[in-house]
């Protein structure tokens, strides 16, 4: 076979195995939101579970259709930052607006109308729909955290604005800067979160935690003398198998950070090797954050037991919390090591949660904030000090990971892109009046309209049935 | 004559690109989703103003109260 065709025929098979790649860890990734529904409406109380459940429901739509629209241009747009890296500003997208040919089905030839040239074609048509589709599930992740701790109280509808915003807004803004391969934080800061402690779970919390402040406690969340009430589930079992859902989607939210298949020569490196590599381009393989991931994990279960005193709720959020803290640096760490750190980050978010709450009359419904935002942040942090001094980048003048870069990083994440967007929207939604339900309502329950009328059916039912019963002479 | 720009297989793929319906109203499809998302908040949370409305007018019933109170999770202890 002519040298030329083979290596066509190879290009065509590493396109269309990343295409199928991207595809399979969308479908596992579903799981996580299911997950998160199942863990909603088994945190909230029977008179709240059905607006609970359509709360989070309604974040996949809402956050697609403007993942479609805005969402995903961002992240190509704005590697740049505020325009403080060189002075450079917007880049060009035109595989990612959305009236570009290659937002539809594509073959990969010319163009019809857009200006997109064959090499981008050829790449983008393949790629485009499963590489979207994954930074979408990555969205409704994110505006999912948040959902879990504003439960109960929250009108929908100001809540989806919210989604809206930290979905396809502020995490892809986060995306652009730290978690591209030619994003400013990358080459400034040599910032490294390889699978998210940052970019979404911090930010997330940060940005649940904005809410929380605008939004206030529950009804009876709080005694007189400030002490917090535990609310609890209205069922336990649905809570936790929620969670095992989301540790099982978050195998392909892992996957789904790397790159699967690379020619290491176009990334630096010397020689013709293959490798995977993380969302940052530089090498790593998918037996390592295998390892990592199980091993974080369990660090993480193992603290949480210990730390709650067996308490289910907080072991399996545990486990969560300590692949959430190990995850910036779970392309690079010893599997030990990954463990480790997941213990340090579930101790740290598990001491914060119950801190936050007491001193500032905080309720995180599910604690997500500790979860995720704490637990996130601290990840980065420690990931500063154990990667120190390593390369963030393959490419010539990138910063290599420090402390600093990543506590700035950190900052970043959860207070000026967490944190502050839903503050201010959630005070302008407070201001309107439109941010939190009656107080009536909240006390007689989300779901009353639906549980009136199926009294109203059962009583008229029964009453119809008592009637029939008369006549047959069934009772007197 | 096909809405889309194949009008037959026989060719040689390289040389297709976009093959969806109608190439070339991207524009204004993507100016009718934004339509169909912003107006779609707005039906809403007029909606959901509305449902919070008549939920609070059902609500002066103080039976109905005890029937959304008994169904909960936090039945009242009878005395």
């Amino acid at each position: 076979m002519p040298e030329a065709a083979s290596q066509a025929q190879l290009d065509a098979l590493v396109v269309i195995f990343t295409e199928f790649y991207y595809w399979l860890t969308v479908a596992i990734m579903f799981l996580i939101h299911v997950g998160f529904c199942m863990y909603e409406v088994g945190a909230s109380r029977r008179k709240n579970m059905m607006h609970t459940l359509m709360k989070n429901t309604m974040v996949i739509p809402l956050v697609t259709i403007t993942f479609f629209l805005f969402g995903w241009w961002i992240y190509f747009a704005f590697p740049n930052g505020p325009f403080i890296f060189e002075g450079k500003g917007l880049i060009d997208a035109p595989n990612a607006v959305p009236w570009s040919e290659l937002m539809g089905t594509h073959l990969g030839g010319p163009s019809i109308n857009n200006a997109t040239d064959v090499d981008t074609n050829a790449l983008w048509s393949r790629l485009n729909g499963v590489f979207w589709a994954a930074f979408l599930l990555f969205s409704w992740t994110a505006a999912s955290i948040v959902s879990g701790s504003v439960i109960e109280r929250i009108r929908s509808g100001s809540f989806w604005l919210i989604a809206v915003l930290v979905g396809s807004c502020t995490w892809i803004i986060d995306a652009a800067w730290g978690w591209h391969y030619d994003g400013w934080m990358v080459k400034l800061l040599g910032y490294h979160d390889a699978y998210a402690s940052g970019v979404i779970h911090a930010i997330a919390g940060g940005a649940a935690l904005g809410v929380l402040v605008h939004l206030g406690p529950r009804i009876g969340k709080f005694r007189a003398d400030g002490t917090p009430r535990n609310i609890v589930p209205h069922n336990p079992w649905l809570v936790t198998i929620g969670l095992f859902l989301i540790y099982t989607g978050f195998w392909g939210f892992y996957v789904a950070c790397n790159v699967p298949i690379i020619d290491a020569a176009s990334i630096g490196a010397e020689g013709d090797a293959f490798t995977a590599t993380n969302i940052y381009l530089t090498p790593t393989t998918l037996s390592a954050i295998t390892f990592n991931f199980l091993m974080s994990l369990t660090g993480g279960l193992m603290a949480g037991y210990i730390i709650s005193k067996g308490d289910a709720f907080w072991t399996y959020s545990s486990g969560l919390a300590g692949i959430i803290a190990a995850s910036a640096g779970n392309d690079l760490y010893h599997p030990i090591e990954a463990m480790f750190v997941a213990v340090i980050g579930v101790w740290i978010a598990y001491r914060m949660h119950f801190w936050v709450e007491r001193r500032f009359k905080i309720d995180d419904a599910v604690g997500a904030v500790a979860v995720h935002g704490y637990a996130g942040f601290a990840g980065l942090v420690i990931a500063g000090f154990m990667l120190w001094g390593h390369p963030s980048s393959g490419f010539e003048g990138y910063a290599p990971i420090t402390p600093w870069g990543q506590l700035a990083g950190a900052v970043i994440m959860f207070w000026v892109l967490g944190f502050l967007p839903t503050f201010v929207l959630a005070g302008i939604l407070k201001a309107a009046g439109v941010l939190r339900i009656p107080e009536k309502l909240e006390l007689a329950g989300l779901d009353f309209a639906d549980f009136h009328d199926r009294y109203l059916s059962e009583e008229d039912v029964a009453a119809a049935e008592y009637e029939e019963a008369r006549r047959h002479g069934v009772v007197k | 004559m096909s809405t889309t720009p194949v009008e037959s297989w026989a060719v040689d793929l390289n040389t297709l690109g976009p093959v969806y319906p109608f190439v070339g109203i991207e524009a204004v499809l993507v100016i009718a989703a934004v339509v169909f998302w912003v107006g779609w908040h707005f039906l809403q949370m007029s909606m959901e103003s509305k449902a919070y409305q008549e939920d609070l007018v059902l609500l002066e019933d103080p039976q109905a109260f005890e029937r959304a109170y008994a169904n909960g999770d936090r039945r009242p202890k009878k005395e």
